[in-house]
């Protein structure tokens, strides 16, 4: 009686999650589309509007995809006990999974920066061109505090997620990181003594690989190690 | 780590090794003091082409370079590496002599690499107003690569290590590899970013800090190795 009362919450809150992303898919398609839209009426007008809305549509419809599918009807994951036996595996592959999906999120906000960039080298960089330019490096923060243990999901699951295989991944993947970040700021650096703009609009992209690195190292190695199922 | 039917020797080395960590942290508060000199005035050079400052206070910067190079220099002079070292060196083994002589190495570049920052600051300013030679590259280039040198020898991918590798790679190094080394991307990763944040309006100056910022990466992922192997050889009753 008790089992079959919690397996019905539970699967609520699976109807709920699923429920939510596909608001996430409808809500993103509709900014998609909505910021394509102003893009095409406003005939050679502002495409850092058009780019920066188009782009939030973009990032909401994929995370909404790619976690629908995750949580469809019937799937592994619909029904949750949160005291079974396969807690700790489950957070640690749900860990692996979101670090090699958050890359594809950063580069694809790093296509809709690309016309910040014209803005930064013609000399004028307004707000929007910052943001622009800012997310994508958001994005290779959270990678790097995922890999770290450092944000507020692995903070509270901190008995599940840290042990001494993450604790050995974690430090092969960062050590990794480090060096794609050390070369690629050299590589900047010598960009920038030919042309500053040049360096510096180099850097979100630097910044990007460094984490997007630390992130798909991490769910490499976790793979290797054969705890993805 | 004592070995019963020699105590004597035993007693020697620890002896020796706590005398030679005292001269150490001499000579290398010595040598710390020179590059501390030679970044001011480095960077009191750059300023006063610039003209930023008058030359008054350029005067004044010299002179602290001056004074601090030459109290460096005397420092590590009278406590530099004498007949204890050698001695020391000839009780301790193979894989002890070859880890002191890479931390001393690591500890070197860690500290000398700035001393290139603070020279490599007004060929940089050169190149970034398009008024620079082929001398000017030399040294922006020296500078730019310092940095990586300190993080190889750290990841123990130069030829020493390369070579010894046997004798080099154990345990606790790999540790205090991960360690140091990931506390490198955490300085860095902030750094780099408030840079870029500078940048989108100061470009000039910006490509100017990036020497500093990179080797100050460099520095704490080499500082912190040398300070855990440290703590790793007291810990094991050295």
């Amino acid at each position: 009686m008790m089992a079959d009362n919690e397996s019905k919450q539970l699967d609520r809150s699976g109807r709920t999650k699923f429920i939510m992303l596909m608001i996430f898919v409808v809500g993103g398609a509709a900014i998609l589309s909505g910021g394509l839209a102003y893009g095409a009426n406003t005939a050679g007008g502002d495409t850092a509007t058009t780019g920066l809305i188009a782009g939030i549509g973009a990032g909401l419809l994929l995370i909404g995809a790619i976690g629908g599918w995750l949580y469809r009807p019937g799937g592994p994951r619909w029904i949750v006990d949160p005291k079974e036996p396969g807690r700790r595996d489950r957070l640690q592959a749900q860990r692996a999974r979101q670090l090699s999906i958050l890359p594809a999120l950063s580069l694809i906000f790093m296509g809709q920066a690309i016309g910040a960039i014209d803005h930064v080298l013609a000399g004028d960089v307004r707000w929007v061109d910052g943001i622009r330019l800012i997310v994508p490096v958001l994005y290779a923060w959270v990678t790097a505090l995922i890999v770290m243990g450092w944000d507020r999901g692995s903070l509270a699951n901190k008995r599940f997620l840290e042990d001494e295989l993450t604790q050995a991944l974690r430090a092969r993947s960062m050590i990794m990181a480090f060096f794609v970040l050390m070369g690629g700021a050299t590589l900047s650096l010598g960009l920038g003594l030919w042309r500053p703009e040049v360096g510096i609009v180099s850097l979100p992209f630097v910044l990007a690989a460094a984490g997007a690195s630390a992130g798909l190292r991490f769910a490499w190695l976790f793979r290797e190690a054969g705890r993805d199922e | 780590m004592s070995n019963p039917t020699v105590p004597e020797a035993t007693d020697e080395i620890v002896v020796l090794l706590r005398a030679e960590r005292r001269r150490q942290g001499r000579e290398r508060f010595g040598v710390m003091a020179i590059v501390t000199g030679i970044l001011t005035g480095g960077v009191t050079l750059t300023l006063s082409k610039v003209g930023s400052i008058s030359d008054g206070g350029a005067s004044v910067g010299f002179a602290i370079a001056a004074v601090l190079g030459l109290l460096g220099a005397a420092t590590a002079l009278l406590w530099r590496r004498g007949l204890a070292a050698r001695r020391l060196e000839g009780l301790i083994g193979r894989r002890d002599r070859l880890q002191r002589v890479r931390n001393d190495r690591i500890y070197a570049g860690s500290i000398t690499g700035w001393g290139l920052v603070a020279v490599g600051l007004s060929p940089m300013w050169r190149i970034v107003q398009g008024q620079a030679d082929g001398d000017d590259f030399g040294i922006a280039a020296a500078t730019a690569l310092s940095p990586l040198f300190v993080v190889m020898s750290v990841a123990g991918w130069e030829g020493m290590a390369q070579l010894n590798r046997r004798w080099l790679e154990d345990e606790v190094t790999r540790d205090i590899r991960r360690r140091a080394l990931s506390l490198g991307f955490i300085v860095l990763m902030p750094a780099m970013t408030a840079l870029f944040v500078i940048g989108l309006w100061e470009r000039d100056w910006v490509v100017m800090g990036f020497p500093a910022t990179l080797m100050l990466a460099a520095s704490v992922a080499g500082l912190r190795f040398v300070w855990l192997d440290q703590q790793a050889e007291g810990g094991e009753g050295g």
